[in-house]
C-alpha cells in the first residue's frame, strides 16, 4: 500500500450557484481524489437522488486531475485547506437536428431559437423553422453569400430587417416582410471587394460590414425611404446581374479603413453601443470606435484571424486563427500582451467562434478539421469536441458557428446546418425568458 | 701528478677497490680500503691513505718487490710527479696484456704456499679469527715478513687467502694482491676487540636452555663454558682479590677484569669529567693565523699582488656604471611604476600554453610507452595464441609495414630452446632511423566537438514563420495541376490542369468558384500582377487565352482590364502587317460563349504553349513555345495586341523564361545555362552556369540580385548575380528532380517542389549590406503530395501576403501549407 495514495487532506467546497450550496466547513477527502470523487461527495452533502455532475476550480482553473497531483505540480502544500469552488457541470452537446443544402454553408444566424438564417454559397440566404422547414428562399445575391446576420425580433417590428447578409458580389442585403413576404428591403452598396463578415450592434439600430477591400463600413439599419446609390445598371461595362439590383441602394454611414489586406471578421461591443472589433488577414484584432471613426487600437498576432467574438460578461475578444489557435484577447489591456491565452486543440485553421451567450467562460469555435470545440477558458483544454455524426462529413470544413440561447449552430462545407442542444443550467447563465 | 691524472687514478683504484670488495665480501679481515668513493674525494687525508694503498697495489702489480712498493708508498706525493708517465704506461701496458712473466714467478709461489697451507686447517679465515681473538690485539702484516717468510704463520694467512682466491678465479688473477696490515691507531675500529660471538644483539637469554651460546664468526658454535653453581661464585668471589674490577661479559659468558686503565676512565665518567686522561681541555691555543704581520711569516710565500693593487676588473665595473650614468642610463631613484600591484596568477599558464613563446626551453617529449608483452610474446604461448597455417600464411604475405604483429607467435618449449634474436639488430637500426628521420612531435590532441564543425546555421525556430504544415487541400481537378497562380490580393487562386480546366479557388476556404473548361491541357496560368486591374492568362494547347473573373473584380478593375485587354483590337491588323508576318501568331476574339466566361483575347500560336510570363507592370507577356530556334520565345504587349520576337536566334531548348522583377532584363533558360538579356539594350549581360545538366526551372530574387536555380538532376544553385557565374551554393537534398523553385515576394522564404512529392522550404535572406552573403538555411520538408507515375509536385507558388505556400502535383491535388 502506498502511503501518498492513502494521504488526506482538508478541502472547502464553495460554489457561486445558490441551488447547490453547502455547509463552508472544511472536510477531510482523501488525496488522490478526482472530479468525479469529489462530485460524489458534493452530490451525498446535497442529498440528491439522481447525481448532478459538478466541475471544480482550483485558483480558477478546472481541477483536470487528483488533488494530491494539483498541489504536487503547483508545489503547494498539503497541509493548507485547498478551497475548492464547484460549478454545475456541462453536459456534452447533443445533436438535434441537420438540414441540408445543396451548397456549402458559409454562415448562420439564429434569428430566435424558433428562426435561423443560413448564408450559402449558391448565393441564396435561406430562412428556417425549427421544424427543418425552409420557410423562404431569398435570391437576391448574384454570387456567393459569405456572411449573415440576425436582427433580433423585438427590434425587427421596427425597422422590419430580420436578417442583414453580405456576398462576394460586393452587396449586404437587408432582408425583412414587405407586403407579408419576405424579401429584400435594400442592398447596401460601396465595398469594392467581397463582403467577409456582417454584424447588428445590440440596439439592433445599426450593422457594420468588413470586406476584403480593407475596409469595415458602418451602415444604420433602416430601411431608406428612397435609393441612396445609383443603381448597378448604370455601370458601362456589360450588362450583368449584380446583386440586389431591383432594390433600393444604401450609402454607408461611415468607412472603416486601416486594415491592410481583407477584413476577414468584425463584430460589436455588446456593452458598448459605438465600439467595434474586427480583424482581418494583417494578422491585426482592432478596435473601431464607430461614432468617429477612429482606429483606437491595434493588437497584433502571427496568424491571419478568420473569425472574431465579443463577450460582454468577460470583456475579451475570442478570435479564430489559421494557425489553428483560438486566442482570447483583452481589448483594454495596453501592455502589449493582448493575447491573454491562446487555446490550441483544434488540427486547422478556426474559422468562427462564438461565445455563449451571457458567460464569461463558455466559447465554441469551428475549424477547418470538421470539428466543433467547447472551451472554459479556465481549462487549457476543451470542455468537448464535437464531431460530424456521418463520416461523409469527417473532413468537411466547418465554416460558420452560432450560439443562441441553449442552441449551438454549425454549418460548413457538408451543406448540413447541425443544430445542437447545450446545457443551459451551466454556470451563471441568466434565466431565459420563454419566447 | 697533475690534477688529471690524480683524479684517473683515483678512480682507477676506487674501481679496482669496488671489485675486489665484491669478490671477498666476506673477508673482513682484508683491510682493503672500503670508504665509499664519494667520500675519499672529500676527505683529503682518506684520500692520501687510500692512494697509497692503490700504489701498493700497484706496486703489487707490476712486478715491484714488496720493499719497492713500501718505499714508494712512503715517498712523498711531490716525488709523484716524475714517475707518472712510467706509472702511467705500465698500468695500460698489464691492462690490456693481462698475465705477464711475473704472474708465472707469482704461481709457482702460490704453489708453494698452498701445498703448506692445506695440512693446517681447510679454513684459514677461520684460523685467523681464531688467532685474533686468542690474542686480543690486531693482526699486523709485515709486508717484510711477508717476503721473506715461508712458514705457515697465523698472520700470513690472509695473504695466502687472496692467492688462493685469486688462483681459482683464474681471469682475474691482476687482482691478486697481497696487503700489509694497517697500524690501526687508536681511533681505527680494528683496535676495539671484536667479541667473538657473532649473535649481535639477540639476547642471551635465549641461548639459556643451549649448549651453546651462539656462533663464532665462521658459524661454528661457541660452547657455553663451565659455570659454577652460586655458591662456586660466592666463592670465587671472596677468593678472588681483583672481583672489584671484574665484570661479567654476557655475550661471551665470561668475566672480564678490567685493567687499571679501563677503571680510570669509568671512574672519570662516573665523575662526569673527559674520559681520556690525556685530554687537556685547557690547553693554550696557538694563533696560527693573525692579523698582526709576523717579523718571520709562518710562510715564505710573497704576498699577493692583489692584496695590495686595486682591483682591473672592480674598475671595469664600476666605469661602466658610471658610463651609464653619465649617459643618464641610470637615474636616481628607480620609477615608480603605476601598474597596480597585483599578482598574476594566469600569466605562467598563458606563456605554457603558447609553446615557444613564453618558454625558450624547448618542451620535453615524453617517450612513447611501451606496449607490456603479452601472451602472445611468450617464449612458450598458450594454445590459443598461436597462428593457425591460413594466419601464418596471410601473415607472411602481408606488407611488412601493415602487419598488425611485427612477430608469429612461437612455442619453443622451454626458454633453453629460444634462440637468438635475428633481426636484433634490424631492428635496432630501424630504430635509430626512425629516431633520426623522424623525430617525434608533441602530439597535439584538439578536442573537437563534430558539432562545432558544422556551419553556424540559425535555429529554424527562430525564423519563423514559413509553411510548416498542410492546413487545406483543393480537391476537384482530374489530371495533373501543372500550374497554379494566387492573385495579387492573396484572396483567389487559378490552377490549371492536364485535365483541361482552369480552376477559380477561394483560397482560405478552398471552395471552387469558377470553372474554365477548355477541352485541352493547360500548362500555366497567371496572374497579371498588375493591382489595377483583374486578369490573367492561361497557356491552353497551342494558344494563350487572356481572362476577366468579372465576378470578382469591382466596376473599376473591370473597367480598367476591359479597356487594356480590348484596346488592341483596333490596332491589331495594323500592327500584324508591318510588323514581320513571318511570326506564327495571330489575336482572335474568342467566340461569344466564350466572352460570357471571361474570356476576352486568344493569341493563337502554331505550338504547344509552355510557358507564359507576365511582365511586373502587366502589360508585356512572354511565351514559350515548344519550338525550336529564336521564335520560341515571344513578348506580347496586351494593351497593342502586339508580339514581337526578341531573339532571331537562340542556342539550344529554351527550358523556360522569365521577366527580371527589378531591371529590363530578361531571363532565358536554356538546357544547361541561364543567359540574361537586357531588353533594353539588346544585349547579353549574363550567362549564368550551374554546371547541372537539365535545368528545370529558375526565379529571382524579389530584390533582383539573386537567382536560384532548379534542375532535374536534383539540385538546387543559388547565384548571387553580384559575385560570379558560378553558383554561390549547391544544394542536392531532393531524391528526384527538382520541377519547380520559388522566392516569396514577402518573406525571406523560398521553395522547391521535386518529383519525389515533396516540398522543401529554405530561408533564404538576402542582406542589404553587399559584404554579407546570403544566408540560406532550410527549414522544412513538406510531404502530402502523393507520386503519380513518377511525376510528384509540379509547381509551388507562395502566397503574395502570408508565409503560405502553395503546391500542385501529378495527384490532381492543390495543397495550402501554412
Amino acid at each position: 500500500m502506498d502511503t501518498a495514495s492513502e494521504a488526506q487532506m482538508q478541502i472547502r467546497l464553495v460554489t457561486k450557484q445558490k441551488k447547490y450550496e453547502v455547509p463552508d466547513t472544511a472536510i477531510v477527502v482523501p488525496q488522490q481524489l478526482q472530479r468525479y470523487g469529489l462530485s460524489e461527495i458534493v452530490n451525498h452533502l446535497l442529498g440528491h437522488e439522481t447525481p448532478v455532475p459538478f466541475d471544480f476550480l482550483a485558483d480558477g482553473q478546472f481541477l483536470r486531475e487528483s488533488i494530491g497531483s494539483y498541489l504536487k505540480e503547483r508545489g503547494q502544500s498539503a497541509e493548507n485547506i485547498l478551497t475548492l469552488e464547484y460549478v454545475e457541470s456541462m453536459l456534452p452537446p447533443t445533436e438535434i437536428a441537420s438540414y441540408s443544402h445543396d451548397d456549402w454553408i458559409s454562415s448562420v444566424a439564429a434569428i430566435s431559437t424558433e428562426r435561423f438564417v443560413v448564408g450559402s454559397y449558391d448565393g441564396v440566404v435561406r430562412v428556417w423553422d425549427a421544424q427543418n422547414n425552409c420557410e423562404s428562399e431569398l435570391r437576391g445575391h448574384s454570387s456567393a453569400v459569405k456572411c449573415v446576420a440576425a436582427v433580433a425580433p423585438v427590434a425587427a417590428k421596427k425597422s422590419r430587417v430580420e436578417a442583414v447578409s453580405g456576398s462576394q458580389d460586393r452587396t449586404a442585403i437587408a432582408w425583412g416582410t414587405k407586403g407579408g413576404k419576405r424579401r429584400a428591403l435594400y442592398a447596401a452598396r460601396g465595398h469594392t471587394d467581397s463582403i467577409e463578415a456582417v454584424a447588428v450592434n445590440a440596439g439592433n439600430t445599426h450593422f457594420v460590414t468588413a470586406s476584403a477591400d480593407s475596409t469595415i463600413r458602418f451602415w444604420s439599419l433602416a430601411t431608406p425611404s428612397h435609393a441612396e446609390t445609383e443603381q448597378p445598371s448604370a455601370a458601362p461595362a456589360v450588362k450583368r446581374q449584380r446583386g440586389g439590383a431591383d432594390v433600393p441602394g444604401k450609402a454607408a454611414i461611415g468607412t472603416l479603413s486601416g486594415h491592410v489586406g481583407a477584413v476577414s471578421s468584425v463584430c460589436f461591443d455588446a456593452s458598448h453601443e459605438e465600439q467595434v472589433f474586427s480583424g482581418g488577414w494583417d494578422h491585426s484584432l482592432r478596435t473601431w470606435d464607430v461614432a468617429s471613426g477612429v482606429n483606437v487600437a491595434t493588437s497584433l498576432c502571427d496568424a491571419v484571424v478568420l473569425g472574431l467574438a465579443h463577450s460582454p460578461a468577460s470583456r475579451l475578444v475570442a478570435t479564430g486563427n489559421t494557425d489553428r489557435c483560438v486566442r482570447l484577447w483583452d481589448p483594454r489591456a495596453n501592455d502589449g500582451s493582448a493575447v491573454s491565452l491562446r487555446l490550441a486543440s483544434h488540427r486547422g485553421p478556426v474559422t468562427s467562434v462564438a461565445w455563449a451567450p451571457g458567460s464569461a467562460h463558455l466559447l465554441a469555435s469551428a475549424s477547418h478539421d470538421s470539428s466543433m470545440k467547447i472551451w472554459d477558458i479556465r481549462s487549457r483544454t476543451p470542455l468537448y469536441t464535437v464531431m460530424p455524426a456521418r463520416d461523409a462529413d469527417k473532413s468537411k470544413k466547418l465554416l460558420a458557428l452560432d450560439w443562441h440561447r441553449s442552441l449551438l449552430l454549425a454549418g460548413g462545407e457538408s451543406g448540413s446546418l447541425r443544430i445542437h442542444s447545450v446545457n443551459s443550467q451551466y454556470e451563471d447563465a441568466p434565466a431565459m425568458p420563454q419566447s | 701528478m697533475g690534477a688529471a691524472g690524480r683524479s684517473n687514478q683515483r678512480k682507477r683504484s676506487a674501481a679496482h677497490r669496488d671489485e675486489v670488495a665484491e669478490e671477498f665480501p666476506a673477508s673482513s679481515g682484508i683491510d682493503v680500503p672500503s670508504e665509499p668513493e664519494a667520500s675519499s674525494d672529500e676527505d683529503d687525508n682518506v684520500e692520501e691513505g687510500d692512494f697509497d694503498a692503490t700504489l701498493r697495489m700497484m706496486a703489487d702489480d707490476q712486478g715491484f718487490g714488496s720493499d719497492e712498493a713500501e718505499d714508494f708508498a712512503a715517498q712523498d706525493s711531490d716525488e709523484d710527479a716524475e714517475d707518472e708517465d712510467e706509472e702511467k704506461s705500465e698500468i695500460h701496458s698489464s691492462d690490456i696484456d693481462g698475465a705477464s712473466s711475473e704472474e708465472d714467478e707469482e704461481d709457482e709461489v702460490e704453489d708453494e704456499e698452498e701445498s703448506s697451507v692445506s695440512d693446517d686447517d681447510k679454513n684459514p679465515l677461520l684460523v685467523r679469527a681464531a688467532s685474533r681473538s686468542t690474542e686480543g690485539q690486531e693482526t699486523v702484516v709485515d709486508s717484510d715478513e711477508e717476503a721473506e717468510n715461508s712458514v705457515l704463520d697465523g698472520k700470513d694467512i690472509d695473504r695466502l687467502t687472496i692467492n688462493d682466491f685469486g688462483r681459482d678465479l683464474g681471469s682475474w688473477k691482476e687482482y691478486r694482491k697481497t696487503l700489509p696490515q694497517i697500524d690501526a691507531g687508536y681511533a681505527s675500529d680494528s683496535s676495539t676487540e671484536e667479541p667473538v660471538n657473532t649473535i649481535g644483539n639477540v639476547p642471551i637469554e635465549w641461548y639459556a636452555d643451549s649448549l651453546h651460546i651462539g656462533y663464532d664468526i665462521d658459524g661454528k658454535r661457541i660452547m657455553r663454558p663451565a659455570t659454577g653453581d652460586e655458591l662456586d661464585k660466592f666463592l670465587d668471589n671472596m677468593d678472588n682479590p681483583d672481583v672489584f674490577r671484574t665484570a661479567r661479559d654476557e655475550i661471551n659468558q665470561q668475566n672480564v677484569k678490567l685493567s687499571e686503565e679501563e677503571i680510570d676512565i669509568i671512574r672519570r665518567i662516573q665523575g662526569g669529567s673527559i674520559p681520556d686522561a690525556d685530554y687537556n681541555p685547557y690547553e693554550d691555543t696557538v694563533e696560527w693565523f693573525t692579523s698582526q704581520t709576523m717579523q718571520t711569516p709562518l710562510t715564505a710565500a710573497q704576498p699577493s699582488k692583489r692584496g695590495f693593487v686595486p682591483s682591473k676588473w672592480e674598475h671595469n665595473r664600476v666605469m661602466k656604471i658610471v658610463r651609464a650614468i653619465r649617459q643618464g642610463r641610470i637615474t636616481r631613484g628607480a620609477p615608480v611604476s603605476t601598474a597596480p600591484q597585483y599578482f598574476d596568477l594566469w600569466a605562467d599558464a598563458e606563456a605554457e600554453d603558447s609553446v615557444g613563446t613564453g618558454r625558450r626551453q624547448r618542451e620535453r617529449l615524453a617517450a612513447p610507452r611501451t606496449v607490456l608483452p603479452t601472451h602472445a610474446e611468450s617464449y612458450h604461448p598458450p594454445g590459443e595464441y598461436l597462428p593457425t597455417e591460413e594466419e601464418k600464411r596471410k601473415w607472411l604475405e602481408q606488407d611488412p609495414d601493415y602487419r598488425k604483429r611485427n612477430f608469429l607467435p612461437h612455442d619453443f618449449g622451454t626458454l633453453r630452446t629460444v634462440p637468438g634474436y635475428d633481426r636484433f639488430i634490424q631492428e635496432r637500426f630501424q630504430r635509430c632511423l626512425d629516431l633520426y628521420l623522424a623525430p617525434r612531435m608533441k602530439k597535439k590532441v584538439s578536442h573537437l566537438d563534430p558539432e562545432e564543425l558544422m556551419p553556424k546555421l540559425p535555429d529554424p525556430r527562430d525564423l519563423r514563420p514559413f509553411p510548416s504544415r498542410e492546413s487545406l487541400v483543393y480537391l476537384g481537378h482530374t489530371g495533373r495541376v501543372r500550374s497554379i497562380s494566387v492573385d495579387p490580393t492573396g484572396m483567389w487562386l487559378l490552377s490549371g490542369s492536364d485535365d483541361g480546366t482552369v480552376r477559380l479557388w477561394e483560397l482560405i476556404t478552398g471552395r471552387c468558384a469558377k470553372i474554365w473548361d477548355f477541352k485541352d491541357t493547360v500548362y500555366r496560368v497567371a496572374w497579371c500582377p498588375s493591382q489595377d486591374s483583374c486578369i490573367f492568362a492561361a497557356a491552353v494547347g497551342s494558344r494563350v487565352v487572356i481572362v476577366i473573373p468579372s465576378d470578382l473584380c469591382d466596376d473599376n478593375r473591370l473597367l480598367v482590364s476591359e479597356e487594356l485587354v480590348k484596346a488592341g483590337f483596333g490596332s491589331a491588323a495594323a500592327a500584324e502587317t508591318d510588323d514581320d508576318s513571318s511570326l506564327p501568331v495571330s489575336w482572335d476574339m474568342p467566340t461569344s460563349t466564350e466572352q460570357a466566361s471571361g474570356m476576352h483575347v486568344s493569341i493563337a500560336m502554331h505550338r504547344t504553349v509552355k510557358s507564359v510570363t507576365w511582365h511586373r507592370r502587366g502589360d508585356y507577356l512572354a511565351t514559350l513555345t515548344s519550338e525550336e530556334g529564336g521564335s520560341s520565345v515571344l513578348i506580347h504587349q496586351i494593351s497593342k495586341h502586339k508580339s514581337q520576337r526578341p531573339f532571331r536566334k537562340l542556342k539550344g531548348a529554351v527550358q523556360h523564361i522569365k521577366f527580371h522583377p527589378t531591371r529590363p532584363w530578361f531571363l532565358v533558360t536554356t538546357q544547361r545555362y541561364v543567359r540574361i538579356y537586357n531588353l533594353m539594350q539588346q544585349s547579353l549581360i549574363k550567362t549564368l552556369q550551374p554546371g547541372v545538366k537539365w535545368i528545370s526551372s529558375v526565379d529571382v530574387h524579389p530584390q533582383g540580385d539573386n537567382v536560384i536555380v532548379g534542375s532535374y538532376d536534383k539540385k538546387l544553385s543559388w547565384f548571387d548575380l553580384d559575385l560570379s557565374m558560378k553558383p554561390y551554393r549547391s544544394i542536392r537534398y531532393h531524391s528526384q528532380a527538382i520541377r519547380q523553385v520559388q522566392f516569396s515576394r514577402k518573406f525571406p522564404l523560398f521553395a522547391t517542389a521535386s518529383d519525389d512529392g515533396t516540398i522543401q522550404v529554405y530561408h533564404g535572406m538576402v542582406y542589404q549590406d553587399l559584404n554579407q552573403n546570403p544566408l540560406v538555411v532550410p527549414l522544412k520538408i513538406l510531404r502530402g503530395h502523393e507520386i503519380r507515375n513518377s511525376l510528384g509536385v509540379l509547381d509551388c507558388q507562395f502566397h503574395p501576403i502570408q508565409p503560405w505556400l502553395l503546391s500542385s502535383g501529378a495527384d490532381g491535388t492543390i495543397r495550402l501549407w501554412m
